[in-house]
Order: C-alpha cells, then structure tokens, then sequence
C-alpha cells in the first residue's frame, strides 16, 4: 500500500498544534508543544512528535499556518525599510503611513516619490507613464536608506501595468536583490489601504523570506525531503513556498480561519458556526461551502487599515485562563486572563487566581494531573451561575453571527470546549480532537486563487464567465486539481455616479490537490 | 451656539452624525476624514460661525465633492482643486470670500470645507443646504428660495477649472456631472454662491454641523460609558426607533446612475423594508409606510450604533432604524414638491414619521 500522508500544523501565539492524517482526511495522530522564542523550535518538536512511526518519504505534504507575520509586526523587528513610489500624476493630499503607530512608522518608513501615470476609473492615464522616473525615484529612496519598495497606482487593480512595468524597470536597473511590491498584487480598491497593504508585505520580506525558509530546513532536516512545504493565508486556502516569500501578507491571521474550517471539517460539515475557545479569547465564525464568511470592509492588523476581506470573526475575552472575581458571594467573569500561567497561577495549583479552567475542574468537568480541585470554594449555585453567564456571553455572539440562519449547526472547537458543561449550548456538537482543529483545518486546506478587479459589467454574463474561468484556471495553474477545483465565492459590487456600469467583482476558486 | 471651532476632538463626531444625517448617502467619509484631521495636524482648528455673524453682503462659499464614491478612494483630491477654486470665484464675484460650508451635511461632504478653510484663514458656517444628503446638486434649499444656480465652480485635481452657467436648475445637475465624469467622475464643486442675508432669509438649514456634532458626540459617549447607543441617539434627537432585526435580504442595482434597491430586515415578527436611491427614502413596516423622504432614515449597528450606508449594508447585519424628522424648510408644500416621496416615483405623500409614532 502507498499510503501518503498529510502535516497540518498551526503555529499560534501560545501553542504549535500539530496533525498526521491520511489521504481520506481521517486524523491519526495529533500533538499540542508551547510556542518557543525561535518559532522553528516548536515546529521541529511538533513535526518529530506526528512523524514517529512514519516512513519520512510517505508524508507528501506540510500546511502550515503560522504567527511568523504577526510576530513581526506586533515586535516592530526585522522589518525591511520601505520606500513608497506613487505612481499617480498627481500629489494626492493625504501621505503615506497617516494614522500609523507612530514607532511602527519610525521602523519602517523612508520616505514616498510621487511619479507620472496612474489610471483614471475610465481606464485613460491621468498623466503619461515614465518608466524612468520609477527608476530615478528608487534610486533616490535607496539613498535615503529604503531597503525595499512599495509601488502604489491610482487605479491600479483596474490595470496593474504600470506598477508592473514600474517594478520590472527598476529590478533591471538597480538589480534583481531589490525587494518590490506592487500594491494591486496585494490589495483591491482603496488607494489608502492598498498602499498600507503594499508596505506591510514589503516591509514584511525581510524576516519571513528566513522564517520560512528555516521551517523548510528544519522538516529536510527530519528526512521530510519528500513533502511539499505550504502555508495557510487568511482565506483559509493555501500557497506554495515561492508565494508565501512573495505575498507574505497573505499569511497573516490564518489562525482563526484554521479553526473555524477544522471546526467544520472534523464535525463533517460544509456549513456550520464554529465557536474557537483558547486559553485567553474566544472566537465565533461562520462557515458557508466550506469556507468562512468574510467581511467586506476594511480589516485592520496592527492598528493599519487594509481592504483585503478577513474572516468575519467575533471574539470575547473568554477561556479556560479567564479571571473570575467574587462580588458579594456573586462570582463574574473578568475580562482578564492568566494566559500561559494557567497551571502556575490558578487556584487548583496552589496560585491564587480564580480561573474558568478551576470552575471546570470543581464541577468534576475535566481532571488535569496535580490539580487540586478541592482548594476551589465554589458552590454549586455560584458554578450554575458563572455557566448562566457564559451561556448569556456565548449566545449573544451566536446571534450576532448566524443572523437569520437560525437552523446552522453550532460547533465547539478549542483547548476550552471541555471547559463547558454538555449542552450549555442547546445541540452544540464536539468531536473528538476538537483541541486541535486549528491544525486540522491546516491540514485539510486546499489552493485557491482569487479575481479581484473593476470591469464595466454591460455584458455581464460573458464577463463573469469569463473572471469566473479566469479564477478556476489560475487556480489550477497553482496546483489544485482540475477535477475538484470550483468557484467557492463571488461579490459584485456595483458603483454608483459612474459611467459603463462599473462594478467590482471578487471571485475565488478553490480545489484540493 | 456652544461650539466655536472644528477641531481634533469633535471631528471624529462629526463624521459620525453626518453619516447619520446623510440617510445611508452622502459617501463613507473614512478618507475625507483622514484628510481633515490632517489639515487640522498643520494648520489648527477652525473657527465655526452662525449664519448671524455675518454681515449682510459677506460672501458665502458652499462646497462639496461631486462624483462616484469609487473614484473618490482611488483618485485623492491634490490640494489644488480649492485654492484654484476659491481663487476664480473671487475673481469672477470680484469679491473677497468671507466663509466657507459645506453642501450638504449628510456624508463625506460634512468635512469637505476643512479641506481648505484652515490654510485659508476662513470660517465654516453652522449649516448647509440640504440638512441631510441628496443625490443631485438640482435639489437644495437654496434653490427652493430662489437663490440662483448660476454660476456654479468645477476644478478636478490636475488644475482643471469649469465655470458653468446653466439653461435651468434641471440643467445644472446634468451639465456638472457630464463634466464631472470628464473630470476623472471625482471633482470639487462651489455652488449656490450667496450672501450672509439671502443665508439668513432661509437659504441654508442652519445648525447642521452642530447637530452632526452632538448626534455623533452621543453615540462616541455611549460606546465609551458602554451604555446603549441607540438609546443615546434618540435622546440626542426628536427621533424615533422604526424597527429592528437582521438584514435577510439586499436588493441592488444600479440605475440611470444611481444606486437603487430594498434592504429587508425582519425579527421575529416584524418586517422592515428600506427602499433606496443612494439614500434611503421609504421605510415599510409590515406592508405599511412607516417614515418616508425627506425624513432621515437610518439603520445603525445595533451593537455600537454605527450608522451603516446603502454602499456598506451586508446580509446578515444586525441593525436598527432609526427616523429623524427632516428640516422644517422640507415639510413645506414647496420642500416637499422638490424632495417629497412623488419627485422620487412613489405614488403616495409624506407624512411626518412622528406621527405614527404611537402606532408602532
């Protein structure tokens, strides 16, 4: 038997989850290892744990969803210096980088070019286009110490050429090291935070080009030379190593949407509300045809506005390291949390917070080795009061997020699911593994590739026909299988006071390997 | 009037409120905002004046961006569109200017004025010409008491200027916007140029920046105390709650131009169905008409009482309506021949939704 073999593996702020399962999705083995300082170390640990007993050269593939980006942005470190052209024909008023953190700007910014060029939304150029001065500029942010460059067309996703040309003009000049970005690979309508998100991918190379080449070296190392390393974006869909250094802006908070997809794959569910408790917050999202609904407007990472879609996710601070404070014999949840302190700091280890985990252990809901639940003085009348409370807390966010789909199955998933009492949520289902889902949506996740662009619509069906086989084709291109890839998502957003019926159409294609 | 300048700390609120105000049109001012609170970064707050303070032939310069939404997010204004603006209206009124204010309160165009008053040294006057948002520059109280059209001001961001004079109040709206769209659909218009007396003698809805202030000041307030902001809200106003519910069905399309469709929103047992044309202009409660143009209707997230524009409402959304009763100068017979539920194609007229406000 040629059994192969697939890792899915999530690299979260607290926890390295780690999955081994076989080429019909069933889950054979799965380990949970603390996040380290150095991210790879964990992921060693991880990968060595699942692979035990496995032939190295029956495991085919690696999914990784990881917190490398998000790291590097909350810790201002190892970012590239960015330099902004703005190819634009004209001064626009507001500059780059406004309403940045003030010491994320500091780390990053190294000044913007304003160039010739940039399209009108009837597709004319506001001013003819100068390759040149693209490179004049670049040369010019280089002196002032850009050690990478951002390229922001007005209208540049109605027609990406001259950030293109820009990008290839400058990489034949000042050579082909030059770390670039054109902003309408990164980001739809919204000059603002297309160029955020431009930035941000710049700036973003510099330490996640290593990282990413550091998890490669470390699953060679362990005699996965057969596998294919990929990484999980926020969409839920995965890209291959040359992508991921290319765009590793894409693989930025895929945390959540691993868990609401785990969620929903390991309860056999294409369509469900998948509710994610951890050990500081829980999260509540929604799954439609597999994939998680996502939200249109703006998402902001760090504090930056960008425009492309996130998962539609609402959180409460609620997990198994949740303070509760006792008011008037009445206990009520905080919304502060011990964290990665819980077996320190808890009640039941002899700490002297009073934590959801030891409310759990007092009701006999779970037993963890050395906890001692009799030091927790809780009466069952305040325990039955503290799950009121949760319940309250959980079904407001239910509400809040399936809206009118009354009937959608409800999944719990997460390290905090055991924390609940059964049924607190009325027909709420947990399956087996349910700690590891995040790693488990990893794993399962396929390739997709998105159309993101503005066209007039007045002959609409062949056009969206057309994007439609435009999605499906590149997403082939980009290894999925012709037989299963499909359109999973389409968004038409129509404008107004504008000429040809110009709207913005959104589709994705998505397909297993 | 308690409030005498624009500045870093009511801006944000009155963002807010215009957006309330603007009925579900007018545009996000998510960019117009950014840019005014970087105008005021450099050049400090700007003085807001009553209508009262002005002298009788004073000069007044309502402003406005006039265009599509998209291009206002792609193409930026350049900062020479008003100062070339303001330049040829002095030259062409052989007049000095003596304030500032905004077209139309409801939306993104609240905050237009600051984009130039505070390099320019000049004031913005408490009010516009609409007290809510509009989808034409045809329609504004100014023009209802007779103060001309003509001329009106064009500049696009590269330097273009277009000074109009237009055949009729009908022609104004669709020479301006063919030139518009010439313009790159995004350009910076003056229009309704007027005196502090004519301003005075009901050619503008006075007090409407301060009313976007504290409308938006209120739901700031609630968020931050963690108190109800739709609660907050109707405090704040002589509004009403219409309904609410989840948003189980959007209806879009786009029409002669415009954005037109029905939003449903249904709790338990009640329906709620919005119809728009940019703006929301008709509530429908259960099959009946609850509130209707030019009365202010608004759904906002019931949650934190964001109000949400036709452009942004999404299936799924909790939200709640929210009615506010339209300026005085609107329910005249004469107000109501302009923007009244018949000059948009509905075949019924208006009534105040306060009065069914005990049949809800």
């Amino acid at each position: 038997m040629n059994q192969r073999y697939t890792i899915g593996i999530d690299i979260g702020g607290t926890n390295t989850d780690a999955v081994f399962i076989n080429q019909d999705g069933i889950l054979l083995k799965s380990t949970k290892t603390t996040t380290t300082a150095n991210v790879t170390e964990g992921f060693s640990a991880a990968l060595q744990d699942v692979i035990t007993g496995y032939p190295a050269n029956s495991i085919t593939h690696i999914k990784v969803g990881t917190t490398h980006a998000t790291n590097a942005l909350l810790q201002h470190n190892n970012l590239f210096t960015v330099g902004i052209i703005r190819i634009a024909g004209h001064n626009p008023q507001l500059p780059p980088y406004y309403n940045w953190p003030s010491s994320l700007k500091k780390t990053v910014f190294r000044g913007v070019s304003t160039i010739d060029g940039g399209f009108e939304c009837s597709g004319q150029s506001i001013t003819p286009f100068n390759p040149d001065q693209a490179i004049k500029a670049a040369q010019q942010l280089q002196t002032q110490g850009a050690e990478s460059i951002a390229l922001v067309g007005v209208f540049s996703p109605l027609n990406a050429s001259q950030e293109e040309l820009a990008a290839e003009a400058i990489k034949n000049s000042l050579g082909s090291s030059l770390s670039i970005t054109c902003s309408a690979h990164v980001g739809g309508i919204g000059f603002i935070e297309r160029e955020n998100a431009a930035i941000l991918n710049s700036a973003l190379k510099k330490s996640l080009i290593n990282g990413f080449q550091d998890l490669a070296q470390a699953a060679h190392s362990l005699g996965l030379t057969a596998a294919r390393l990929s990484f999980v974006q926020n969409n839920g869909t995965i890209i291959d190593m040359h992508t991921a250094c290319m765009y590793p802006l894409f693989t930025l908070s895929a945390g959540p949407t691993n868990s609401f997809i785990g969620g929903a794959k390991l309860a056999g569910l294409t369509e469900a509300l998948v509710i994610d408790i951890g050990g500081t917050s829980t999260d509540v999202g929604l799954i439609k045809n597999g994939f998680p609904r996502r939200t249109l407007n703006s998402s902001t990472i760090a504090n930056i506005p960008l425009n492309f879609p996130a998962p539609d996710v609402c959180s409460t601070a609620l997990g198994g390291g949740t303070c509760i404070k006792i008011d008037n014999e009445t206990p009520c949840l905080e919304s502060k949390s011990v964290g990665n302190r819980l077996l320190i700091d808890s009640v039941s280890f002899g700490g002297s917070s009073l934590t959801l985990t030891d409310v759990a252990l007092k009701a006999g809901l779970i037993t963890i080795k050395n906890a001692e639940p009799d030091r927790v003085s809780l009466t069952k009348q305040q325990i039955d009061s503290l799950y009121a409370q949760i319940k309250n807390r959980l079904q407001e966010l239910i509400e809040k997020m399936r809206g009118p789909e009354q009937n959608i199955s409800i999944v719990l998933v997460g390290g905090g699911a055991t924390l609940l009492p059964p049924n607190l949520i009325p027909n709420a289902i947990t399956c087996p593994h349910a700690n590891v889902a995040n790693a488990y949506g990893a794993a399962l996740a396929e390739i997709s590739a998105t159309v993101d662009t503005v066209v007039s619509l007045t002959q609409r069906d062949i056009i969206l026909t057309e994007l439609r086989n435009q999605a499906l084709n590149l997403a082939v291109e980009q290894g999925a299988a012709a037989s299963l890839v499909r359109v999973i998502e389409e968004k038409i957003i129509p404008y107004h006071y504008i000429p040809n019926n110009l709207a913005r159409i959104i589709i994705t294609a998505a397909g297993g390997q | 009037m308690s409030i005498t300048t624009i500045n870093k700390n009511n801006i944000d609120a009155l963002a807010l409120g215009a957006t309330l105000l603007g009925s579900g049109g007018g545009g996000d001012p998510l960019y117009q905002l950014a840019m005014a609170h970087h105008q005021l970064d450099q050049y400090g707050p700007v003085s807001l004046i009553n209508v009262h303070d002005l002298q009788d032939e004073d000069l007044i310069v309502p402003l406005a961006f006039m265009g599509a939404p998209l291009a206002a997010i792609e193409k930026l204004p350049s900062g020479k569109e008003f100062p070339a603006l303001l330049a040829m209206i002095e030259k062409v009124a052989n007049k000095k200017i003596k304030a500032l204010m905004p077209g139309e309160i409801g939306g993104a165009n609240a905050l237009t004025p600051l984009l130039i008053a505070g390099i320019m040294k000049l004031p913005i006057v408490n009010g516009d010409l609409l007290g809510r948002a509009f989808p034409t520059i045809d329609i504004s109280t100014a023009a209802l008491n007779n103060i001309s059209h003509n001329p009106i001001f064009l500049a696009d961001a590269m330097g273009s200027i277009a000074v109009l004079e237009t055949s009729s109040l009908k022609a104004s709206e669709t020479v301006a916007r063919a030139i518009t769209v010439a313009m790159g659909s995004i350009a910076a218009v003056a229009l309704y140029l007027m005196t502090g007396k004519q301003a005075r003698n009901n050619g503008i809805i006075t007090g409407s920046i301060e009313q976007a202030i504290k409308l938006g000041q209120a739901i700031i307030n609630a968020q931050q105390m963690n108190q109800d902001p739709i609660a907050a809200l109707i405090a704040a106003t002589e509004g009403i709650v219409l309904g609410f519910g989840t948003i189980t069905d959007i209806n879009q399309v786009i029409k002669d131009g415009f954005l037109q469709g029905s939003v449903r929103i249904n709790s338990i047992n009640q329906e709620l169905i919005l119809y728009y044309q940019n703006e929301h202009l008709i509530a429908q409660k259960n099959g009946k008409v609850v509130c209707s143009t030019p009365d202010i209707i608004i759904p906002v997230d019931t949650q934190n009482g964001t109000p949400i524009t036709s452009e942004s409402l999404a299936y799924g959304l909790r939200v709640t309506v929210i009615a506010i009763p339209a300026p005085k100068l609107w329910q005249t017979a004469k107000g109501l021949a302009m923007v009244g539920p018949r000059v948009f194609g509905y075949d019924f007229d208006y009534q105040p939704c306060t009065f069914t406000k005990d049949s809800l």
